[in-house]
């Protein structure tokens, strides 16, 4: 790994450690759990990253811990604006993640990438269009947009990731791992501004 | 000035400085912890300075009393006792002064943090090193026992006797070495044997002492949240902590099922990273 690469994914687990010890004390204990959660995996990830190399994102274990990412964001979100769906969504995305996790134990891909697709189609709408549905209201500093942002970089990283594993990358394994760890900064300092611009 | 440089440049491996430095953190951090009033800068340079001369001596001690096992091995024919580069029986009186220094300048300050440091060093120079490393795996046990004895010591200073909240911070180091000790032990199995030092991988098999790093490290993590908990730890710092320990538990239950040397190593290194960050954050989130 290039040093400049070690560099970037050590100010990821700045960025996300910053975020759960300070970064969102505004919020009830719920999203708080929430967030924590998904900057954890941003944590956990760059440390693995660090610690192992890039290629870990290859394991198929990653895929169930970056599943946990827009997971844990859109359940905060729901959980502050749409408290009285809190529930009901917390329920359809932990069936379809326990789904993704079920037939990723038994090897059943292409189920599982039906999960997994069902599962991040579900979040990403609402991580990408309920901020700016927000914004659009008044509800939110514009700054609340970040969210968006790191969202649509997530999926941009995501489905790098996902047609190199299908045998039909865009870009080859080589480019993402030297990208990957500039995407991962960005959409962190994304989703931090996002989520500090209530 | 070149004799005392190239003494320094021949002691400094002897004190095996990464060790020396964490375990004088851990002791830091037990003092903070009882949120003492961390401002007196002598207080906080007395801990450090008998930590560092405790600490330091008695690895000097272990580094004498081994230095045929070292010169067996690989890994560590290197080091200046079995080069010779340092005599041994200078080496001997530069650690037990050492040592003793400390021990009196902890006295001076406090004679409970004296005799748990006392007890550290007396476990592992004296239990661990001269007594069990030869002769049983089940030595790094009382490695553990004196590696956790730093931050109680600490916590006993601030805090004048020794609490639970303590304890578990000394519960926490003692699980955390055997990830350190057993890491090492399964990749230089080949060293080990060849000194005839006893060790889990040869006695147990490699897959029995995964489990027991996987198992330790779990405990290690669940023993410092406890503490944190108790010593109401800032939230923030202890949400940190928690993260840490989840990615903590989860590499060490993936060292089970998928085991690999990367992973084993990877595993080694994010739990001194582990224990490092939460030691800054019990500082930073002691209120």
């Amino acid at each position: 790994m290039v040093n400049i690469n070690r560099i970037i994914l050590l100010l990821v687990t700045i960025v996300a450690g910053v975020q759960i010890v300070t970064g969102i004390e505004d919020y009830g204990t719920i999203p708080i759990a929430y967030y924590t959660f998904s900057y954890g995996i941003f944590l956990v990830s760059a440390l693995l990253m660090l610690l192992l190399g890039v290629d870990i994102i290859e394991h198929d274990l990653a895929a169930l811990a970056t599943s946990m990412l827009p997971l844990g964001f859109s359940m905060g979100m729901v959980a502050v604006f749409l408290p009285a769906y809190h529930l009901e969504y917390g329920l359809v995305v932990s069936i379809l993640y326990a789904g993704l996790v079920i037939q990723k134990l038994r090897h059943q891909d292409k189920s599982a990438m039906l999960f997994q697709i069902m599962l991040h189609g579900l979040t990403g709408l609402i991580l990408f269009f309920m901020p700016l549905v927000l914004v659009i209201q008044g509800t939110v500093n514009p700054g609340y947009l970040g969210i968006s942002v790191g969202t649509g970089l997530v999926a941009i990283a995501g489905m790098a990731l996902a047609f190199m594993k299908s045998g039909k990358p865009i870009l080859n394994k080589e480019q993402i791992y030297t990208i990957f760890p500039s995407v991962l900064l960005l959409a962190v300092v994304a989703f931090s501004v996002g989520i500090g611009s209530r | 000035m070149t004799l005392i440089s190239t003494k320094f440049r021949h002691y400094w491996p002897l004190i095996k400085s990464l060790q020396t430095g964490l375990l004088i953190l851990t002791g830091l951090t037990g003092y903070v912890s009882a949120r003492c009033p961390v401002y007196n800068l002598t207080t906080l340079l007395s801990v450090v300075g008998t930590l560092f001369l405790t600490v330091s001596g008695s690895t000097i001690l272990n580094m004498v009393w081994d230095r045929d096992i070292d010169a067996k091995m690989n890994r560590t024919k290197h080091r200046p006792l079995p080069t010779g580069l340092v005599q041994a029986r200078e080496a001997w009186i530069v650690g037990l002064t050492s040592s003793l220094m400390g021990l009196l300048w902890a006295v001076y300050l406090d004679p409970l943090y004296a005799l748990i440091i006392f007890a550290g060093l007396f476990f592992d120079v004296v239990v661990y090193t001269i007594w069990l490393k030869r002769k049983t795996a089940w030595s790094i046990v009382w490695g553990g026992i004196s590696g956790g004895m730093p931050i109680l010591a600490g916590r006993a200073f601030g805090l004048g006797s020794v609490d639970a909240v303590g304890i578990f911070f000394m519960l926490g180091i003692l699980f955390w070495i055997p990830t350190h000790i057993l890491t090492f032990s399964i990749k230089y199995v080949d060293d080990y044997a060849a000194a005839d030092v006893p060790t889990f991988p040869a006695t147990y098999g490699v897959a029995t002492t995964r489990l027991i790093i996987s198992v330790s490290s779990f405990i290690a993590a669940l023993s410092i949240i406890l503490s944190g908990l108790m010593m109401d730890l800032g939230a923030g710092y202890l949400r940190l902590i928690m993260v840490l320990a989840v990615g903590l538990s989860g590499l060490a239950l993936s060292t089970i099922f998928n085991a690999s040397e990367r992973i084993n190593f990877g595993l080694f290194k994010y739990a001194s990273l582990f224990m490092m960050t939460s030691m800054f954050m019990v500082i930073l989130g002691a209120r």
